[in-house]
């Protein structure tokens, strides 16, 4: 295990935040999109509207 | 030290619950001058053993506790603060007090104005004692040591060589050791829970939006929220009450305020409530050393909490890279200047340095990808919330880890990646998936590892649910104890 894990060698470690870029990268590329999908408002992440029923007609308050 | 019945040694006004502290000086056993003094002696005395402390507020404090003393204002929910003092995560300006963000670069810093979460507990009569010590710039750029603060590694309650766990390192040490009744902290992606998790305390994570950060280090635009940590679910509601709210200073601000149920209706939401969780979450992918305690936890919850099925977070989604990514370029924004500059290299921690400089290589296509999968993410769990209410699962797998651990040095089975090794991952990417989507999170105690440190669970709701999680943890806090366990002194 030991073996596994990077140094603290700066210029190693450089590498290692270069290296969890690239797999960030295939992991977003291999789960697709939909060409109509909008990304959030930045400002203010949209919350999603409730299917029906609306548990707070079961949580008095929830809302 | 003083003299009163509030003084340090004192126990049982050191771990006192808000209503108690409240109860207590309504009765006048002790002025909120006193009080406030005692916690701030406490906290010179004993922050240091935790490396917990960022800076103490005496001064302050003992102003705010004067007017508290003198306020003829009446009694009730809306005074349930006054003359209560409380520590704040040093990345929320507090004016007049250094806020260094944990990290050397910003050291001196001292900001001109309140952040608005701590003037609405000032208007509410709390008393600020202390900034709270946290991970440098909330560990930003990924940090691989929990040395990675200005006050040092934050230092466990329950034993000194184990971490506190972060970013929010301080406000659960200092609530855990009983320095202050409860604390403001802060998460972009685990630093409300984890903490809460490590040090046995009680730690909400709002739903995005519902707590303005005005005044707080941005770290994430689109993901940063301001928490409460406390002994209890019903503290953190009393706090959420004062701090939730609409705030012009905050664009991301939902203007959405809390109030907890009322008791009967409390208590129907309890027997009601329809809970998530995934077997294999404790089963498969806990750490040997708390997986029994949390198998135990599961089961006690079940037991008070209406009823449980089968449910599980939306599947297929690549959860770190997302928040990865999409902290990873907010992140690369907001400290261009400190990274361009070279600032950078005064950061304690060689990964987290590495990590602020490869934001800068993140394309803008890959963080709207990332961001248009929170889209689909969101529609995807407003799904598994018309088949449950709340999703149920552990805070964290493990109990926290050595001080002196590299924080990747996990050993397989740690609970720290599941799937890697192939097996359903269940709901324990909660903590990523929960912040993409904005989604609120009470972490709470459920017991002991077998190594003697507390592991505790998560309960994550739809959007503004909070009073529906607070309620429903209120009574599992009522009917059990791990929550009242303190560590040795």
């Amino acid at each position: 295990m030991s073996d596994e894990r990077p140094s603290d060698d700066p210029e190693r470690l450089r590498e290692v935040a270069k290296e969890a870029l690239t797999a960030n990268r295939a992991a977003l590329r291999a789960r697709p999109v939909p060409i109509d999908v909008e990304p959030p408002t930045i400002f203010g992440v949209e919350q999603p509207r409730r299917p029906t029923p609306d548990p707070a007609s079961r949580h008095p308050g929830t809302a | 030290m003083t003299a009163t019945p509030v003084a340090n040694g004192n126990s049982e006004i050191r771990f006192a619950t808000i209503p108690e502290l409240a109860g207590a000086l309504r009765r006048r056993e002790f002025s909120a001058r006193e009080l406030a003094a005692a916690t701030c002696d406490l906290l010179e005395a004993e922050g240091g053993r935790y490396n917990a402390v960022a800076a103490v507020t005496r001064k302050r404090a003992l102003r705010e506790a004067d007017r508290a003393d003198r306020s003829s204002a009446p009694e009730g929910p809306e005074g349930a603060l006054r003359g209560i003092p409380y520590g704040a995560k040093d990345l929320l300006a507090a004016r007049g007090a250094p806020t260094t963000w944990g990290a050397p670069p910003y050291r001196d810093q001292v900001l001109s104005d309140d952040a608005t979460a701590i003037r609405r507990l000032g208007r509410a009569g709390a008393v600020l004692a202390a900034k709270l010590a946290m991970v440098e710039l909330a560990g930003g750029g990924s940090y691989r040591y929990p040395s990675a603060s200005l006050q040092g590694p934050g230092r466990n309650p329950w034993d000194l060589d184990r971490w506190s766990g972060g970013s929010s390192s301080g406000s659960a040490a200092a609530v855990g050791a009983g320095l202050v009744p409860y604390s403001l902290g802060s998460e972009t992606s685990g630093s409300i829970g984890t903490p809460a998790a490590f040090c046995g305390v009680t730690g909400l994570r709002p739903t995005y939006g519902l707590v303005s950060r005005h005044g707080a280090m941005a770290l994430s635009w689109t993901l940063d929220k301001i928490g409460p940590m406390a002994h209890t679910a019903e503290d953190c509601g009393t706090v959420l009450a004062a701090v939730a709210g609409g705030d012009r200073a905050d664009p991301s601000a939902s203007g959405r305020r809390f109030r907890p149920l009322a008791p009967d209706a409390a208590a129907d939401a309890t027997r009601r409530v329809r809970i998530g969780h995934a077997e294999e979450d404790v089963a498969e992918h806990a750490a040997p050393e708390a997986r029994s305690a949390l198998a135990a936890g599961v089961e006690e919850f079940g037991r008070i909490a209406g009823t449980m099925r089968r449910a599980t977070i939306p599947e297929g989604y690549p959860f770190g890279a997302m928040v990865g990514t999409v902290f990873g370029a907010e992140g690369a924004s907001i400290f261009s200047e400190l990274v361009d500059g070279g600032g950078v290299d005064a950061l304690l921690d060689e990964r987290q340095k590495a990590g602020l400089r490869a934001g800068n290589e993140i394309l803008a296509r890959d963080y709207l990808h990332a961001m248009r999968l929170r889209t689909l993410l969101q529609r995807d769990f407003a799904k598994v919330f018309h088949e449950v209410d709340v999703l149920l699962t552990a805070g964290r797998t493990s109990t926290a880890p050595q001080i002196d651990q590299p924080l990747d040095a996990r050993p397989p089975g740690a609970g720290s990646t599941p799937a890697a090794d192939g097996k359903p991952v269940g709901n324990t990417p909660l903590i990523p998936a929960g912040n993409l989507a904005g989604l609120p999170a009470i972490f709470f105690p459920c017991g002991f590892g077998t190594d003697g440190l507390p592991v505790g669970l998560q309960l994550v709701g739809p959007p503004f649910s909070e009073p529906l999680l607070v309620a429903v943890v209120s009574a599992y806090q009522a009917v059990t104890d791990h929550h009242r366990k303190r560590p040795a002194a």
